[in-house]
């Protein structure tokens, strides 16, 4: 995990463009800000930030640059997120497993 | 994703953690409650969990003992204040060395459509640092690292 990353998700706009990219894949700087109603300099100047964080990715299409999200650094924060409660997680999962034994059991004696 | 729910609201005593189990209340909170399945789920697995005392009733006391890998032993305790099958157990937990780790567990199983069972503990401390040494014992050393990184670096935004 890389603290860049949560600095470059610290701005509402931002947090928008990743949102849209996510529902609907790939788009354009100009399509992002016609979605987002933001002036396209703003738009660009997120983008920059995003990409600089390795939240999203670059495709150049002719005089156009296409932008995606990058999945790899949400795969990290999960992750990350997780390992905060790893030792609950491991104790329910084997509660999860008795209790999916028990029920065989209780279904196989009726 | 992970299936277990955690909420510590900053600067509050308290932690809420749930989960949703794909069985009826009654099966688990029978489970729950038996101990001679308890060194089977409770704990991470790398510990050996015995159980030295679990009288589930009111005033009875549950006291398990976790042996690490190096043979290293660390024991909780605590006291049952109420038990109401199927539906709630309100009990004591230390950490057997650190009383001032103290916290009171409210533990409520709701019924569910589908024979589910949701599972909800909620944990007073005796104040927000012992929640929080709490919180943070149960992570792992790169979490913590990484939490007091963030934590720097958010500081560092708001202080611009």
């Amino acid at each position: 995990m890389n603290a860049a990353t949560f600095s470059a998700l610290a701005e509402p706009n931002r947090v928008n463009i990743l949102e849209l990219l996510r529902d609907i894949g790939e788009l354009t700087v100009g399509e992002i800000a016609q979605r987002l109603e933001l002036r396209m300099p703003q738009s660009s100047k997120h983008l920059h930030v995003l990409a600089k964080a390795g939240l999203v990715n670059v495709k150049a299409d002719a005089n156009r640059r296409i932008y995606s999200i990058r999945q790899e650094p949400f795969e990290e924060m999960d992750q990350w997120f997780e390992s905060f409660i790893r030792d609950k997680e491991e104790q329910f999962n084997r509660f999860e497993e008795l209790l999916m034994k028990k029920q065989t059991n209780e279904n196989r004696n009726e | 994703m992970s299936k277990t729910k955690i909420v510590a609201e900053k600067g509050a005593q308290n932690v809420v953690i749930s989960r949703e189990f794909n069985s009826p209340r009654e099966l688990v909170f029978n489970t729950y409650t038996d101990p001679t399945t308890v060194p089977e789920w409770w704990g991470p697995k790398r510990y050996k969990t015995t159980v030295d005392r679990m009288d589930v009733k009111k005033g009875g006391i549950w006291r398990f003992i976790h042996r690490d890998v190096e043979g290293n032993e660390y024991a909780f305790n605590g006291v049952y204040h109420e038990v109401n099958s199927p539906e709630r157990i309100i009990n004591t937990f230390e950490v057997e060395g650190y009383p001032e780790f103290i916290g009171l567990v409210t533990i409520n199983l709701e019924k569910m459509p589908g024979g589910k069972t949701k599972f909800i503990e909620n944990t007073v401390y005796q104040s927000v640092e012992g929640r929080d040494g709490m919180i943070k014992a149960g992570m792992s050393e790169g979490a913590i690292e990484l939490l007091d990184r963030l934590e720097e670096l958010l500081d560092s935004i708001q202080n611009v």
